[in-house]
């Protein structure tokens, strides 16, 4: 007789020891606290501030062009005399929605087509990886600008095009892990059993997986801000009266006289990037302790 | 080695062809066409446009011509510029296009390159000093700040209120008008060969044959520089590969930033004015730049390693 599967305990051991080591790693490194509370703080900011602030992002106020920044305006006013403190946090917003949306899909396509191609092997492998070696050999920053010519130009266009050129390292990251977790003991113990390969990849590789891609989604959002700033640059992605970093950026280093134009949301930028690198730091020293 | 040279350039044909085959179906399987956009035209001009540009060909043929042309060295007609071929807005004969973005990237290979190398090889060279700790530091700041807010900030400190550089253009390529843009790239860049560097010589120099070298009692210099530079080297070398694509599109953006007349404006008139052929040339042009390059890079490093030599 066969013993029914659901007699059998298949599910992957509770590694909850394992994770709460893995915090109280992170929780001692003070950067990286640091680091992750000035992203929550900064995350809230952009949520709150265009929300119950008095004067909106698109208010003109033709009276108030070119003002440093005052009581009144706290980062100042740009040559439309709209507030920058209200612009960069909505700029901020639609930032941080474009870079989480794209690390999200980044994460989701790499995850999946890196644990297929290391799982199935072969030739498929083979094929699937030589795709990859394919969309290497093109510079990203022209292949997505081409994406965007082609699909017309808007906010949600702009991040499918940049999350559908930024999933290629995630994959081979995702595939070597897999090969190594493939060969281990309950792996095979599940492959015996008659699990699916379906349910293998997604019971048993994919949650070992989350350690890496933690580690990499915390590295993959900041790029993410990077790439729509960058695309910002060549009149691309967000367009005015709605703003973003990239574009605030861009709007300052062409008016240089008034300084605080390019220096607040250069700032919040340079905040946030360190912040991100600081944490992805951390959590690799947590989560792989030598 | 000519084996090993010929075959690594046979493999690379077969990517760039998916690359080109790619980026033409790409563009030509998308619903609509550039003269949508273009103010009501005559049936007949229309037509005679589309025939111009082979649009109204069956897409394999129009595949062929294209690869053709490719072959003879012509990326076709601009779709913008009437008529223009794009080899002549690519590379034009004064200078502009695709040469201000080749020698901004040329000249921060050449300061980025040796610059990262002699002070990671310092930096590991003393592990743990000050400048160990500047080096790794610089690393994660200029790895995680990109060229577009440091280029940006470089302007407004020292072109717009030191006044000691101008703020941009290219001038006639003189020092004054390079020296922001490259520097900007080279900070980008150098921190990362740094780094590699550093990491790569801090093992060299604890691997058993420099342990022998040192009990053998010969000079710390000797060891150096004739022992511990080469093996050191190898990992940068396999760096600099990926590395010239990003440097590629960082002088673009650079370009962007300095209002350098190179392949960024050209690129942003092509995004703009949905100029099909332009773009498709640009990013083709890049692909082969990064594998060309690519293989130049892994020439060197078979040069220098002695286990792929034999």
């Amino acid at each position: 007789m066969f013993v029914k599967a659901k007699n059998l305990n298949l599910d992957t051991p509770k590694t909850k020891g394992f994770w709460l080591s893995v915090f109280s790693r992170l929780a001692r490194n003070k950067l990286a606290m640091t680091s992750g509370c000035i992203i929550v703080v900064l995350t809230l900011l952009c949520i709150i501030v265009p929300m119950f602030s008095s004067v909106a992002y698109d208010k003109t106020d033709w009276g108030q062009i070119m003002q440093s920044p005052s009581a009144a305006h706290w980062f100042g006013t740009d040559s439309l005399g709209r507030d920058l403190f209200v612009r960069c946090f909505i700029g901020g917003r639609i930032t941080f929605e474009i870079a989480f949306a794209a690390a999200f899909v980044v994460l989701l396509v790499g995850i999946f087509y890196g644990a297929i191609a290391g799982y199935v092997g072969g030739k498929l492998d083979t094929i699937m990886m030589r795709i990859v070696d394919v969309l290497y050999g093109i510079p990203f920053l022209f292949f997505c600008i081409l994406l965007i010519t082609l699909f017309g130009n808007s906010m949600a266009l702009s991040f499918v095009a940049i999350a559908a050129i930024s999933w290629l390292d995630m994959s081979r990251i995702v595939r070597g892990q897999t090969l190594s977790i493939k060969h281990k003991e309950f792996v095979e113990a599940a492959m015996i059993s008659g699990v699916s390969n379906f349910k293998i990849i997604t019971r048993h590789v994919i949650p070992n997986l989350l350690g890496i891609v933690i580690v990499y989604a915390a590295l993959t959002v900041p790029n993410m801000i990077v790439m729509s700033a960058v695309l910002s640059f060549f009149g691309l992605g967000v367009t005015e009266p709605m703003t973003s970093w990239g574009l605030l950026i861009s709007d300052g280093a062409q008016n240089m006289q008034a300084w605080w134009l390019l220096l607040s949301p250069a700032t919040l930028m340079v905040i946030t990037l360190l912040s991100f690198a600081f944490l992805a730091n951390g959590l690799r020293d947590a989560l792989d302790p030598r | 080695m000519l084996k090993f040279a010929v075959k690594r350039i046979l493999v690379s044909i077969p990517t760039l062809l998916a690359i080109i085959s790619l980026v033409f179906f790409l563009v030509h399987i998308t619903p609509g066409n550039p003269f949508d956009g273009e103010r009501a035209l005559s049936p007949e001009a229309l037509k005679s446009l589309m025939a111009q540009y082979r649009l109204d060909l069956p897409i394999w043929q129009q595949y062929l011509l294209y690869l053709n042309d490719l072959i003879h060295g012509s990326f076709g007609i601009s779709m913008k510029y009437l008529g223009q071929p794009i080899n002549s807005l690519l590379f034009p004969d004064n200078m502009g296009g695709f040469w201000v973005t080749l020698r901004l990237s040329i000249y921060t290979m050449i300061i980025a390159v040796p610059f990262g190398i002699i002070l990671g090889a310092y930096a590991g060279l003393h592990k743990n000093s000050w400048f160990d700790k500047l080096v790794v530091s610089s690393n994660i700041f200029f790895t995680a700040v990109p060229t577009m807010v440091t280029g940006p900030l470089f302007v407004l400190i020292l072109a717009v209120t030191l006044q000691l550089f101008p703020a941009g253009g290219w001038g006639d390529g003189d020092f004054a008008h390079l020296f922001l843009p490259v520097l900007v790239l080279v900070l980008a860049y150098s921190p990362t060969i740094a780094f590699v560097t550093r990491g790569s010589i801090i093992d060299v120099l604890n691997s058993n044959y420099i342990r022998t070298a040192r009990a053998k009692g010969l000079p710390t210099k000797k060891i150096l520089f004739k022992h511990a530079i080469k093996p050191a080297i190898l990992p940068v070398i396999s760096l600099l590969g990926p590395m010239f694509a990003g440097i590629l599109v960082g002088a673009v953006v650079t370009e962007q930033i300095f209002t350098l007349p190179g392949l960024g404006v050209l690129t942003t008139n092509a995004a703009t004015n949905r100029d099909y052929n332009m773009i498709m040339a640009i990013t083709i042009l890049g692909s082969i730049l990064t594998i060309v390059f690519n293989i130049i890079v892994d020439l060197l490093y078979m040069l220098l390693d002695p286990k792929i030599k034999q």
